[in-house]
């Protein structure tokens, strides 16, 4: 029997709310104590319970009533188990609508006076109370619930609480949900007359007499009414106003001149069929998938961020934004793109992208998570919560029903028929389903990969099987390997430690250990009684009701010391894993979940799980789906421990805390905010990471503890007779070593086996290398150790090494931090004038071979980006993080030398440079502040021995234990073309002494500032200055200086040596004896030596061993390698915020009377609204009800579902919807223009299968809208609004359109399709915020992929009517204010596009001015110009241009190309 | 709580027409083409006591109990743990706390007697023109949410920031000028530039933001010498029309050939307004702009400006505070209150003050409004009293004040309990404050509507009354 008493304290939450300060110091510290497991106990005599709502006396009563009044403990048992027991299966008949027997049970009252039978309950006797009689359907006269009886569990529980006294804190009678008044039937009624409610009519076109409007129904029906009110239609537009409007219209982008000319050619012989094949032609064109979308975007909220102290990103965002794309262009059938984004999660059959791999519906529930997430939780401030679910309820209800549900909050609706209890109804189907992360990935798309990783790890374990084998164990390899301090009773080196420090005899010591090690057994395993196992994963099974996720967890479960393959280096195996979950042991790329149910439904006080984690795998709890908050812990230990979980109470209308184990892909909540996740760089977005997590146990107790390890790897070495000797001893010692080993071998491992084999390998007494290494650079001195790159959140780790950080040893002396002030001392230990004899960099005092430390990208002259300084000397650049660095005790500095770096990377010598990256302070170990002992420290950068910036930590350094500051955010660094060597210094303060922390540099990239290409040959100048090719000498003159040359005869043309990466002028680049051209024909690398990576390089290879370059030559190595391209080969997961509700109970959602969140009325389960009422079955769902929902929406009678979408695609076709108001059908909403019309195409809609494409195509071929948008006197007169339709309006482009249009035309549109959100730019950056920027024009990419951060919006878009972020909007609004104009006048965006632009024109050899202005009109208005208009534009130039008045005066050309973008034209269409 | 708006049964049925005539008459005209109106175009509900509105924006909540909000009972029981019926859902801070005295000593000031503390010695001189509210109650201790309800009137934000409501409702007086400017160097403050935002409102309702340092207003500088420009603008002139003519709706053509005028003038004005080099030296003086600290003249540089903006028209300027240390709230305080709410009084209180006296000095503070705020008040207690002591978020009971515009000076309106914790007499929402400060405009806050989301939304939702006793 489970037993609920439980006092409630929270254990791990506490600290974190505590500190629930909002500013950027939150408690890392204690969640990283929290992650290592160790549980914070608070006193509950001062009132400690999370989140403790105690309301101050003129704040109303609290949800529990009286606060104190009733042991918390109770009340929360009450509100946890109780509350939702009674609502789901009692009240319906013993509540406020309905009072069978008399009885009601909605309020202490209610039981308390009873039923006609008699009392319901006796306090503390169970057995004696009617309540548990008629439960347990022992009578049968009375049994209750009278269809399905409760299960056993549930009596348990309600026995219970009558045992603890029947507390229940319902001191009123509820509010009802559904006011059940006369009065309110009576007008909903009369509301469901809307005329939206209506059934949709099945209208006949009528005919009309003009046999050109007499084809198409929607003429017919505009037709007719403009006829009817004797206003004639506007004549059809000329071809090129038309091109220019369906190009817009469809695709959002003006029509290129090519377009232009192939459609006027065919116009000229078929208008229409020309027009039909222009139509086909835009509707297949990718962009227009992207201008739909963005249609789309507006009406479901779309954001890329959550908002709203720290813009965090959204997670899954940007894969929804593609998912409309491509929904849009592959004309996914609009119900399937409305099922999905209700319930893409509950689909039986998921719709998947074959091609991409992603499973396409599954992402459609992100429509709900979009919008404001908060960072707190409702365990410590109500109502933010409510808020959130405000604006779900609002979204979903003007998206797909136009009906303003959002108003019912409340009340019932004022206006429409929609009741209060619709509100909350709705809300708790949304808040049914549990809201966090899934993996989107198709399934099974790394099954291949899998199996092979699963493959080559057998066949890895067989090869080392074979090796190990023969090990024979001494003492003496062991000793060496034993440690100074004295181990835990369950390290393995105990014994041996214990046995070689014996005195007084070893068959003393022996029988000392033994008894020490069976009486702590015998203990162990007696205490771990308390702890009952809920798994042990002996076998790959989770517990009931938990729920995995994710390929890591699927393919994560492994037996008993299961090799870990080293994914780098030249071990074999990084570790040997224990039985249980392990997320990475396949590859760290997987993804993985465990989703815990409910908290209050798993038994026991606390829950207890063994875990192991790192690199950002953590654990995140949420209340009542959160949304978002801050109670994530990252984990940080290799060996799994326990951690302890504790009930937390729950409050504030709370019904469900949830806890989810996850990996960084699969948490719904990373990145956190700025500062939560240790080691994470404020810029980081948290895409493509690496993360892992281990789950080796799960238990639940009543008591505080944790289970502990019964000592069983010592068993084989106890059992038997007790040695005598020394010898015997190690003979014994031996063996249970080697046996541990042999099993292993031969497959056949014990439980206990696997920490002896652990030890071992770790401890490097089993071979674990591959033959020949790998190469690698030396061991440098000052870059720190193997943790390099382990993100987990230990950046003081990453600073602290074991190599001799260097003493600067007076360098500074007498010239401390507080004095060094900017532009002030020098390192006398260097000599800036004369350098580095041999090129390379120095550290300060003994400088070890460290020369290859620093080495950098090589320059991609194509695409010229950060040099990423190699900081972890792996030889690999992609790898570089926040979390690689370089750190140093105080007083040490490190000098680079940039002409070698600039040599390094085909730079010109004296190419300047841009520094950025982070400098930071950090302490050995992670929660320890630095205090006092860190006063004056700073890190300093120099530049030729001149400080140029200096970070002092001496402030922040106290009372945190990592900060950065975030270098090359707001400062980036500019290292002038002159300089020759830039330095980086750690300055103690302690007049050269080490101080205990260490200062380091993270991340630290140089760009180059890129060069030009002054003869055009398509190699940039720099790169040729630096190999010696005349930069001026297109090849014209000497053929080896041109793209074509090849002066170092290698094979490799120099536009090929470019693209190559190698030198045009060095054969062999990367000195392996094989010459590049052979090389790049062979296949292997021409910059590595050893491709293979077999230890051999290919020169060796192909001319001296004639093996295989490419194919490694030792068999272990073989398999490693193809281990590693294995794993390398698997793609970082797509994830997305969405829906899980596999292991969902349906939950109800309180209602709120008043809307007052402190007023908890009765629980509201799922259901519909009640207008839709015996038309779906949401309530009859047993979970969430969402596909329920759906399939009611999809029902063909609908009466909003299609007519709600057709008028929105109309809107988005014609400017204005046949409703005005596409949000809002209500009472206050417009009504049709064209009622019959309405119906007619929203049923016709239907018929041709919900395809948006058709819709589209039959309203853009309509004489309806090939009008002109000439208007009459009589139709402006009588017809203002042009409700009728008699021309086709002119229409300002949107923000999207503008931008867009600017860059197509320039020329500088980047037309790729998808990804990730780019960073706007902005003036100020605030890392802090996670305000980034980003380049001025964005990439060239449409607008539609810039980053919609709810913080600060697109400053360019905000301009032009962006719709507010955070609320659905279906309609923009047009404004016109000179802030607009300014912007198109001054902002640097226009006027480089209009730069580039005229750059463009210059190029292309036009005869005249004239002939240049025509192709602009035709470029940008897709017109050509009037006589008037080139006399003017050409009157413009020539001013311009004087008086150098010559046709590529760029100058001139820029800005007349400027004036074209500024004209009214520009951004609209007709 | 309540938090939902619905109009009521008896709401008019509007019509488009109706719509339009509405429009025309004054509200909602700029919601047509967006236009900066004429002084002439917008017309209030009733006279109007005072024409703008200087909000200086105390982001990250001030202290209430170390600035007006005198409580000798702090320093009584200070380090005293406090039962935790003080604590609740608007007050910060769980577990066990103790009072906290002010580190700063509290005197009656001018002839009002009103309290000030030593903190604001500027604004002590000013106090007889101070009218505190003593007793603001909030709703969810929380900087982003406390910012957006300040503003926007909601938690969530997702409408308007009441100064695109009064540049809705009455417009600019100054056609070269936005209604509505905000002077915050760039700064995103908690709940991000929503706070400054037009949300459902037409766009020309947000803030126009200038900065102290550098441009003043992002692309006010123009991209070509003046000549060029001008040609550039001729040019587009002639280009324009014809386009207008071509065009179904030539008055929205027309209205964006006005604004290139408009803007064109503005490129000078702005900058000229924001110029205050030839302000004399007394003046610069009286604002701080002659202080060795870099964010006190920053502060007095936007504060002179806010006067400058004010005297030419525009209808309601906000300063906002400049961080000194990279926090993200500038008056957030957890810790180190005793240095950094001094670091703060000093760059904030010699302008705020200025300001008043500079306008009253004009015979502009009768017509102007000085609104001082921070989103919230702090703790009134901390967990342990030490030198680097602070006070957490607060919003059961906290103080703002006006200044001028018709609001009574020298008034200490509401009270909080013995301790500063929460509000026991007449206790004040935002919506009231927004409700009194759109009265003394002429802005009735419930006629003051825009038709969006099924209703007709306002900046005070459905709460708030105009609080008579503030004003004079």
């Amino acid at each position: 029997m489970f037993r609920f008493h439980a006092t409630f304290r929270n254990l791990l939450l506490a600290p974190l709310l505590l500190a629930g300060r909002a500013v950027g110091k939150m408690p890392d510290m204690l969640m990283l104590e929290n992650a290592l497991g160790k549980v914070e106990r608070y006193d509950p005599a001062i009132g400690t319970q999370v989140g403790t709502l105690i309301s101050g006396p003129e704040f109303g009563t609290s949800p529990t009533g009286a606060a104190g009044a009733e042991p918390t403990e109770k009340v929360a048992f009450f509100e946890a188990s109780i509350r939702p027991l009674l609502v789901g299966r009692c009240i319906e008949c013993h509540g406020g609508k309905k009072q069978k027997g008399g009885l009601r049970l909605d309020s202490r009252a209610g039981w308390q006076a009873g039923g006609d039978t008699g009392k319901a309950i006796v306090l503390g006797k169970p057995h004696e109370s009617l309540l548990i009689k008629a439960v347990r359907y022992a009578d049968k006269d009375l049994q209750m619930p009278p269809k399905k009886a409760l299960s056993p569990e549930e009596v348990a529980l309600l026995s219970e609480w009558i045992q603890q006294g029947a507390v229940d804190p319902r001191n009123e009678v509820p509010a009802a949900a559904q006011p059940a008044t006369d009065e309110w039937a009576a007008e909903f009624q009369k509301r469901l007359a809307s005329w939206s409610l209506q059934p949709m009519q099945q209208p006949e076109p009528p005919g009309v007499a003009d046999a050109a409007w007499n084809r198409e129904p929607v003429d017919r029906f505009i037709r007719a009414r403009l006829d009817a009110a004797t206003l004639p239609p506007a004549p059809r537009a000329d071809p090129e106003v038309l091109l220019r409007r369906l190009s817009f219209v469809l695709t959002g982008l003006p029509p290129s001149p090519e377009l232009r000319s192939r459609f006027l050619t065919a116009s000229q012989l078929d208008a229409a069929a020309a027009l039909a094949s222009l139509v086909d032609e835009l509707l297949a064109s990718p962009h227009y998938g992207e201008h739909f979308a963005r249609h789309w975007m507006d009406v479901v909220r779309y954001t890329d961020t959550y908002g709203y102290e720290w813009d965090n990103p959204a997670k899954g965002s940007h894969e929804y934004r593609d998912y409309i794309i491509r929904a849009f262009n592959g004309d996914v059938g609009y119900d399937q793109f409305l099922r999905e984004q209700i319930a893409g999660d509950l689909l039986a059959r998921p719709r998947v992208d074959a091609a991409l791999q992603v499973n396409e519906s599954l992402i459609g529930p992100v429509f709900y998570h979009l919008g404001e997430h908060r960072h707190e939780s409702s365990l410590s401030f109500n109502g933010v919560h409510q808020e959130m679910v405000n604006n779900k309820i609002d979204a979903f209800s003007k998206a797909f029903l136009a009906t303003t549900v959002a108003c019912a909050r409340c009340h019932n609706h004022k206006l429409e028929a929609v009741s209060q209890r619709d509100y909350f109804a709705l809300g708790a189907v949304f808040m049914t389903p549990r809201w966090t992360s899934r993996s989107v990935d198709a399934p099974g798309k790394n099954d291949a990969a899998i199996a092979k990783l699963k493959e080559l790890r057998a066949a890895i374990r067989r090869e080392l099987a074979a090796r190990w084998k023969a090990t024979s164990l001494q003492p003496s390899d062991w000793r060496k390997r034993l440690p100074a301090a004295a181990p835990a009773l369950e390290d393995i080196a105990y014994p041996l430690v214990r046995l070689t420090a014996a005195e007084g005899g070893v068959e003393a010591a022996w029988k000392a250990l033994v008894t020490e090690w069976s009486t702590a057994r015998a203990t162990r395993t007696k205490a771990n009684e308390a702890y009952p196992v809920l798994a042990d994963f002996s076998s790959p099974q989770l517990p009931a009701g938990w729920c995995m996720e994710g390929d890591g967890m699927t393919h994560g479960w492994v037996p008993e010391a299961t090799p870990l393959v080293a994914l780098e280096g030249d071990a074999v195996f990084t570790q040997l894993l224990p039985r249980g979950y392990h997320t990475h042991a396949l590859s760290s790329k997987l993804p993985g979940a465990l989703r815990m149910p409910p908290q209050h439904l798993v038994p026991g006080k606390f829950t207890s799980l063994q875990l192991a984690g790192g690199e950002f795998g953590g654990h995140l709890t949420m209340d009542e789906n959160t949304f978002q908050n801050e109670r994530v812990g990252f984990l940080n230990n290799v060996n799994p421990a326990w951690m302890s979980f504790g009930d937390i109470p729950m409050k504030n209308g709370v019904t469900r805390v949830t806890m989810d184990f996850v990996t960084a892909s699969l948490n719904p909540n990373f990145p956190p905010r700025t500062g939560v996740a240790p080691g994470l760089a404020a810029a980081d977005s948290g895409f493509d990471k690496r993360s892992w997590l281990s789950i080796t146990g799960i238990v639940t107790h009543d008591a505080e503890g944790k289970p502990q390890d019964t000592l069983d790897a010592f068993a084989t070495l106890y059992a038997g007779t007790v040695p005598k000797t020394v010898e015997e001893a190690n003979t014994r010692l031996a063996a249970w070593l080697t046996g541990a080993v042999q099993r292993w071998c031969e497959d056949r491992t014990e439980r206990g086996d696997g920490p002896v084999l652990d030890w071992l390998l770790t401890n490097r007494l089993l071979p674990n290398r591959f033959g020949s290494s790998l190469p690698r650079a030396a061991s440098p001195g000052l870059l720190l150790n193997e943790n390099i790159g382990n993100a987990a959140g230990d950046v003081a780790r990453n600073f602290h090494g074991e190599n001799n950080p260097i003493n600067l040893a007076g360098g500074i002396s007498g010239a401390g931090p507080t004095t060094l002030a900017q532009g002030e001392g020098t390192l006398p230990a260097f000599d800036f004038t004369t350098g580095f004899a041999d090129g390379k960099r120095r550290a300060t005092g003994q400088s070890p071979g460290n020369a290859q430390v620093f080495r950098d990208r090589k320059f991609d002259s194509q695409n010229p980006g950060p040099l990423i300084l190699d900081t972890d000397d792996d030889g690999d650049f992609s790898d570089e993080t926040a979390q690689t660095g370089f750190g140093m005790h105080g007083d040490a500095f490190l000098t680079f030398d940039l002409d070698k770096i600039r040599q390094d990377n085909s730079l010109a010598a004296g190419q300047a440079l841009l520094l950025t990256g982070q400098a930071g302070v950090a302490n050995f170990r992670p929660g320890q502040t630095l205090g006092a002992s860190f006063e004056n420290k700073s890190a300093v950068i120099l530049v030729d021995g001149q400080v140029v910036q200096l970070f002092d930590f001496t402030d922040q350094a106290k009372d945190s234990p990592t900060v950065y500051h975030q270098f090359g955010r707001a400062d980036k660094l500019l290292i002038p073309g002159g300089a020759r060597f830039l330095t980086f210094a750690g300055l103690s303060g302690l007049g050269g002494q080490i101080g205990g922390a260490h200062l380091g540099f993270a991340n630290m990239k140089l760009t180059a500032i890129p060069g030009d290409d002054s003869d055009g040959d398509g190699l940039p100048s720099a790169w040729e200055t630096q190999y010696g090719l005349d930069p001026n000498d297109s090849g014209s003159v000497n053929p080896a200086h041109g793209a074509a040359g090849d002066p170092d005869h290698d094979g490799l043309t120099n536009a090929r040596e470019l693209a190559q990466g190698t030198k045009p002028n060095d054969a062999d680049t990367d000195d392996d004896a094989l010459n590049d051209g052979p090389e790049v024909a062979l296949g292997s690398s021409p910059l590595k030596t050893d491709t293979d990576e077999d230890g051999l390089s290919d020169g060796d290879e192909v001319n001296g061993r004639h093996t295989n370059p490419l194919q490694p030559d030792s068999p272990l190595a073989a398999l490693v390698a193809e281990y590693r391209r294995t794993e390398q080969s698997i793609a970082f997961p797509r994830t997305a915020n969405s829906m899980d509700e596999r292991i969902a109970a349906r939950a109800g959602v309180h209602f709120n009377a008043r809307g007052n969140v402190d007023s908890l009325g009765e629980l509201v389960m799922p259901d519909f609204l009640q207008m839709f009422a015996g038309r779906n079955d949401v309530a009859k769902s047993t979970g969430s009800g969402r596909l329920e929902l759906a399939e009611s929406l999809l029902q063909p009678e609908h009466p909003l579902t299609s007519r709600v979408y057709v008028n929105r695609v109309w809107q988005w076709v014609f400017g204005t919807g046949l409703v005005a108001t596409p949000d809002d059908f209500g009472r206050l909403g417009d009504k049709p223009s064209h009622p019959e019309l309405f119906d007619w195409l929203a049923r016709e809609f239907i018929r041709e299968g919900w395809s948006t494409r058709k819709l589209v195509r039959r309203l853009v071929l309509s004489e309806t809208f090939l009008q002109s948008s000439v208007v009459t006197a009589a139709a402006r007169e009588r017809d203002p609004g042009n409700r009728l339709r008699h021309h086709y309006p002119t229409r300002r482009l949107e923000a999207e359109g503008i931008r867009d249009a600017l860059l197509a035309v320039s020329g500088r549109l980047d037309p790729t399709l998808y990804g990730r959100p780019i960073r706007p730019f902005r003036t100020v950056e605030d890392a802090s915020k996670r305000l980034f920027s980003g380049p001025l024009d964005g990439e060239g990419r449409r607008s539609l992929y810039l980053q919609m951060s709810i913080m600060a919006p697109p400053a360019f878009l905000d301009a032009f009517d962006l719709p507010a972020p955070k609320m659905p909007s279906g309609k923009r609004n047009v404004t016109s204010v000179p802030s607009q104009s300014l912007v198109m006048l001054n902002d640097p965006f226009v006027r480089s596009l209009a730069g580039h632009w005229a750059a463009r024109l210059v190029k292309t050899p036009h005869p005249t001015a004239a002939a240049r202005i025509t192709d602009m009109f035709v470029q940008a208005f897709a017109r050509t110009p009037q006589p008037g208009e080139l006399e003017r534009w050409g009157a413009a130039f020539r001013d311009f241009a004087s008086p150098t008045d010559t046709l590529n005066n760029e100058a001139a050309w820029t800005q007349l190309a400027h004036a074209i973008f500024n004209t009214q034209e520009f951004i609209h269409y007709r | 709580m309540k938090h939902c708006t619905c109009p009521g049964t008896v709401a008019p049925v509007f019509t488009r027409r109706g719509f339009l005539q509405q429009a025309s008459a004054g509200f909602g005209m700029l919601a047509l083409n967006g236009l900066f109106s004429s002084g002439a175009g917008a017309t209030p509900h009733f006279p109007a006591k005072a024409k703008n509105v200087i909000f200086c924006f105390m982001d990250g909540g001030p202290s209430h109990v170390d600035t007006f909000d005198y409580k000798p009972m702090l320093k009584k029981h200070e380090g005293q743990p406090l039962d935790p019926k003080w604590l609740g859902r608007r007050t910060q801070g769980e577990g066990r706390r103790v009072w906290l005295g002010s580190p700063w000593e509290f005197r009656q000031r001018g002839q009002s007697g009103l309290w000030v503390s030593e903190l604001f010695p500027h604004l002590a001189k000013v106090a007889d023109h101070l009218c505190v509210v003593r007793s603001m109650v909030g709703e969810i201790p929380l900087h982003g949410q406390s910012n957006l309800l300040l503003h926007t009137g909601r938690v969530l934000g997702q409408a308007p920031s009441i100064g695109a409501w009064v540049s809705y409702g009455l417009g600019t007086e100054n056609k070269n000028l936005p209604g509505y400017v905000v002077l915050n160097n760039d700064w995103v403050p908690n709940g991000g530039l929503e706070n400054f935002g037009s949300s459902y409102l037409p766009a020309s309702h947000q803030a126009t933001m200038m900065r102290a340092k550098g441009t003043p207003v992002n692309n006010i500088v123009p991209g070509d010498a003046t000549a060029a420009q001008r040609r550039k603008l001729d040019l587009l002139a002639g280009q324009n029309a014809a386009f207008a003519a071509q065009s179904s709706d030539a008055q929205a053509i027309e209205a964006a050939i006005t604004n290139y005028e408009t803007a064109f003038l503005m490129q000078s004005t702005v900058p000229d307004i924001a110029d205050i080099s030839h302000e004399p030296e007394h003046i610069r003086q009286l604002y701080g702009l002659d202080s060795a600290d870099e964010h006190q003249r920053l502060y007095a540089t936007q504060a002179l400006r806010a006067r400058r903006l004010v005297e030419a028209g525009v209808r309601f300027v906000e300063i906002t505070c400049p961080s000194f240390d990279g926090n993200n709230s500038p008056w957030d305080q957890h810790g180190e209150l005793r240095e950094n709410h001094a670091k703060n009084a000093r760059i904030t209180d010699q302008s705020v003050a200025a300001l008043i006296t500079d306008l009253h000095q004009r015979g502009l503070l009768d017509e102007t409004i000085v609104f001082w705020a921070g989103e919230m008040g702090r703790t009134p207690h901390t967990p342990a009293v030490n030198e680097g002591a602070g006070r957490d978020h607060h919003v059961s009971g906290y103080s703002i004040f006006m200044a001028g515009g018709g609001f009574k000076g020298g008034t200490a309106f509401g009270e909080t309990d013995e301790y500063g914790a929460n509000a026991i007499v007449d206790p004040l929402n935002v919506h009231d404050i927004h409700a009194t400060i759109l009265h003394q405009m002429g802005l009735d806050h419930e006629r003051l509507t825009f038709r969006h989301g099924g209703r007709d939304a306002r900046l005070t939702d459905v709460h708030a009354h105009v609080v008579k006793p503030l004003l004079a």
